[in-house]
């Protein structure tokens, strides 16, 4: 066997963008399934009545993209009340005279956590 | 350690901060959100957005992280006149530290800016400030 049988650094750096992508997506999804599991349930006056309790969670969309210099993955809720406002923003961050019910941010914050443990398999997502 | 709560001293320490000594020139109130009723604009409000708990072995709580939402609000659709208030709020919470009543803020430092406008029944309001990471332990821990 020759030095040259291990040298798999162009197999390698082929598959590193996704494998990165891999953890972002997966990582995301799981941020989003706790953001759904957070987002309020209870109407308020500027949230809809909710004839489907869930509406809010339930309108929840991931989108990974792989541009030039990486993985962009956004996450967004586009639940509207009756006035055609998008209201996930009045509950995470609250109005003039209703408090934030948060559920995007919380959900964040426990993604890092997420984001690293995912991070540490990326060595076994390479090729050997 | 025994029981300990982190919220009332996090919030202590806020409060102390954006109010002795007063704010030069500011004469609303500083309250947890979304103010009480009949409170004056402009105003200071805040609010914990996440909690997260640092342990070590057998679950010892080492400190809390409570991520806050401090923010100036006003009537009026003018981000720029909450300027200075956002900016003494920031100049009383960034790299400081402390102790309250039974415990002890190790920091507090700003992890990213915020500002939202909004529109209810004709009249516009702002807010303008940030996102305060706020990490406490008990006095004894």
């Amino acid at each position: 066997m020759t030095a040259g049988a291990f040298n798999h650094f162009d197999a390698i750096a082929d598959a590193f963008p996704g494998a990165l992508e891999g953890i972002v997506t997966e990582a995301m999804d799981e941020i989003a399934a706790l953001a759904e599991e957070r987002a309020p349930r209870a109407a308020r006056r500027r949230s809809p009545s909710d004839p489907e309790p869930g509406t809010l969670a339930h309108s929840a969309a991931v989108t990974v993209e792989s541009t030039g210099d990486g993985t962009v993955a956004t996450l967004e809720f586009s639940a509207t009340n009756e006035a055609g406002e998008e209201y996930a923003v009045f509950e995470e961050y609250g109005t003039h005279n209703q408090p934030a019910r948060p559920f995007i941010v919380p959900a964040f914050q426990a993604g890092g956590h997420i984001l690293e443990g995912k991070a540490a398999s990326l060595e076994s997502r390479l090729p050997r | 350690m025994t029981g300990f709560s982190e919220y009332p001293e996090a919030a202590e320490f806020i409060f102390t901060q954006l109010t002795d000594p007063p704010i030069d020139g500011f004469e609303g109130l500083v309250e947890e959100h979304p103010g009480s009723e009949g409170s004056p604009w402009p105003r200071i409000t805040f609010q914990e957005t996440a909690w997260d708990d640092v342990t070590e072995v057998a679950e010892n709580r080492v400190w809390s992280e409570l991520l806050f939402l401090v923010t100036g609000g006003s009537k009026g659709a003018s981000t720029k006149a909450l300027k200075a208030l956002a900016t003494a709020i920031d100049a009383r919470l960034h790299r400081v530290s402390g102790t309250t009543t039974d415990g002890q803020v190790i920091s507090c430092v700003r992890r990213g800016g915020f500002q939202l406008g909004e529109q209810d029944a004709g009249v516009n309001y702002r807010r303008l400030g940030g996102y305060y990471s706020v990490l406490v332990q008990p006095t004894n821990p």
